[in-house]
């Protein structure tokens, strides 16, 4: 994969590769980027070390992917939505030999460094860390190693199809769904281009943003798509070039694929599905309207296995919960704990997402635990209530998704229990706050004060009461 | 119409708070998120028989509760 991408970048130098508002940067200027990040990399770190970036999303950004890949170092990219105390925790647990932000422009503007061809990763080598939410109340790194992302993005190029086209970025690069459109667009003569996180609130700009891009493969989460929906000039008039729309990072509904139909005759819409720790897809195939939405078949290399508390595969057709084996698996957590687990020999990965077959199909049903999906973000609840917990006046908390009819998450609700003394000066909006220090916007919860917490028979919060009760 | 506008947001986005201060920047303070971006809208139609094109309508109006209830009076 990396031997492509840089024989792309090498041999169409004046083919434009990545566009951002207006600004454009060819192959040429990616490769000089490139090669002066990675000059500047081998001065202060090496093979097997770990580097954060972080910033906008920039060129620089893609350019100092591409610059840890070739060099055999893991990169853990960090969106500046993140907030400060998150930041920290993320640099905490993984230790980076090197924090790269915008100021490191200088370096790829400065003096050309020479030419390289040797890729020194390796296939078992860590390309990437994402950071996920976890459920002991810290954020958990996932590993994901060259040979996970190569395999990957081997199918997806084969399952996308494109060629000297435009993929359009929704997706904050801190979100691993934005590793599809970073990679599809180097391995296959195409332009990335970026829709600003800043640009997404203002519909104007983002209308005309997407009308510029004339995109032909557009990758999104399934919210962002009803989102864009909310405006009915988002169609064919606006986009005449989309040809494909691929969805992955949370569940596609049959609604949603009826009325991208509606609006875009003629479109060809991917469902994907896979976990951060399998390499964020492993299956997926083309859906039609009027029909069951199934997540796809698994992409070669990759078993998916449909078990029973006992671990064993189901009798066909009932629920359980997908386990991954294979190539998509990645390396594990960088705390070295949960999920991944030994299965008869074979290394695999548990997801907690129950599903179904049914005519060789795989169909998505929900959790299995509290874990909640908003707009494409995985939650953990328990991440949440542990932040809420830190707060000096709160007794307790207990953090809930409100979904619509259809299931899906439209906001995460924490109910909090005050200390008796601290009842008359704590308000939600101040609660509100606390939070958002600590998590990413996505997680900053609507605070709802309550006089108790009722519990369950288990002794856990009893949400379901909860979200009856009159604050 | 005012009352009746932060009536509906604060509906849709639990945020109780936003009667006391509606001042409160909905995009800064992250309240008016996408989900809740596109039922406001069709809220907004339906109370007030109005019909909002979105790409017509400056983003920064959807900051505040003065510049959502501006929008609608044009819109009527």
């Amino acid at each position: 994969m990396l031997r492509k991408i840089l024989s792309g970048l090498k041999e169409h130098p004046g083919d434009v590769c990545y566009q951002i508002r207006e600004k454009q940067y060819t192959n040429r200027e990616l490769y000089r980027y490139v090669c002066n990040i990675r000059s500047y990399l081998d001065r202060h770190c090496g093979k097997g070390d770990r580097v954060v970036v972080t910033g906008h999303k920039e060129i620089y950004m893609i350019a100092s992917f591409l610059a840890c890949l070739f060099s055999g170092i893991a990169y853990i990219p960090v969106d500046i939505s993140v907030p400060e105390e998150r930041r920290k925790k993320i640099i905490n647990g993984s230790a980076p030999a090197l924090i790269i932000d915008s100021s490191i422009e200088d370096v790829m503007d400065g003096e050309d460094s020479e030419d390289f061809s040797d890729i020194r990763i390796s296939e078992d080598d860590t390309a990437y860390i994402i950071f996920t939410s976890g459920t002991t109340g810290e954020p958990k790194g996932v590993q994901i190693t060259y040979g996970n992302l190569r395999s990957c993005m081997e199918w997806l190029t084969e399952l996308c199809g494109i060629s000297c086209d435009t993929v359009l970025n929704q997706a904050s690069y801190s979100f691993d769904l934005s590793v599809a459109d970073i990679y599809l667009p180097l391995l296959t003569r195409s332009r990335h281009y970026i829709i600003e996180s800043g640009t997404q609130r203002d519909f104007p700009a983002l209308f005309g943003e997407l009308r510029r891009s004339g995109a032909g493969l557009a990758v999104m989460t399934p919210s962002f798509a009803d989102y864009l929906m909310a405006d009915r000039t988002f169609g064919r008039d606006l986009m005449p070039e989309l040809k494909k729309i691929l969805f992955c990072g949370e569940k596609l509904t049959e609604k949603t694929v009826a009325r991208l139909y509606e609006r875009f005759g003629g479109i060809s819409i991917i469902n994907c599905y896979g976990p951060t720790e399998c390499t964020f897809a492993v299956t997926g195939a083309e859906v039609f309207p009027g029909e069951e939405i199934s997540i796809g078949d698994p992409k070669p290399g990759v078993e998916i296995h449909i078990v029973g508390e006992d671990m064993k595969d189901v009798d066909g057709g009932m629920t359980g919960e997908i386990l991954i084996t294979g190539d998509s698996v990645g390396k594990g957590y960088l705390d070295g704990r949960g999920g991944f687990t030994d299965w008869g020999g074979v290394r695999a990965y548990l997801t907690g997402d129950l599903a179904y077959r049914k005519n060789g199909k795989i169909y998505y049903v929900g959790r299995k635990d509290r874990q909640v999906k908003l707009r494409g973000y995985r939650i953990e609840p328990a991440e949440i209530e542990t932040v809420l917990d830190g707060h000096e006046a709160v007794e307790r908390s207990a953090v809930a998704a409100a979904k619509d009819s259809d299931g899906k998450a439209e906001k995460i609700i924490a109910y909090v229990k005050l200390s008796r003394d601290r009842e008359q000066d704590v308000t939600a909006a101040c609660l509100r706050r606390y939070a958002g220090r600590y998590l990413p916007g996505y997680m900053v919860p609507v605070v709802k004060i309550v006089r108790e917490i009722p519990l369950d028979g288990n002794g856990k919060a009893d949400i379901r009461a909860l979200m009856h009760m009159d604050p | 119409m005012r009352e009746k506008i932060i009536d509906i947001i604060i509906e849709l986005t639990e945020y109780g708070e936003l009667r006391n201060a509606p001042e409160t920047d909905l995009i800064e303070e992250d309240i008016l998120d996408s989900l809740a971006f596109i039922n406001l809208i069709t809220r907004l139609e339906d109370e007030f028989g109005i019909e909002i094109q979105t790409t017509q309508v400056p983003g920064d109006t959807w900051r505040s509760v003065d510049g959502i209830v501006r929008m609608v009076e044009r819109a009527g």
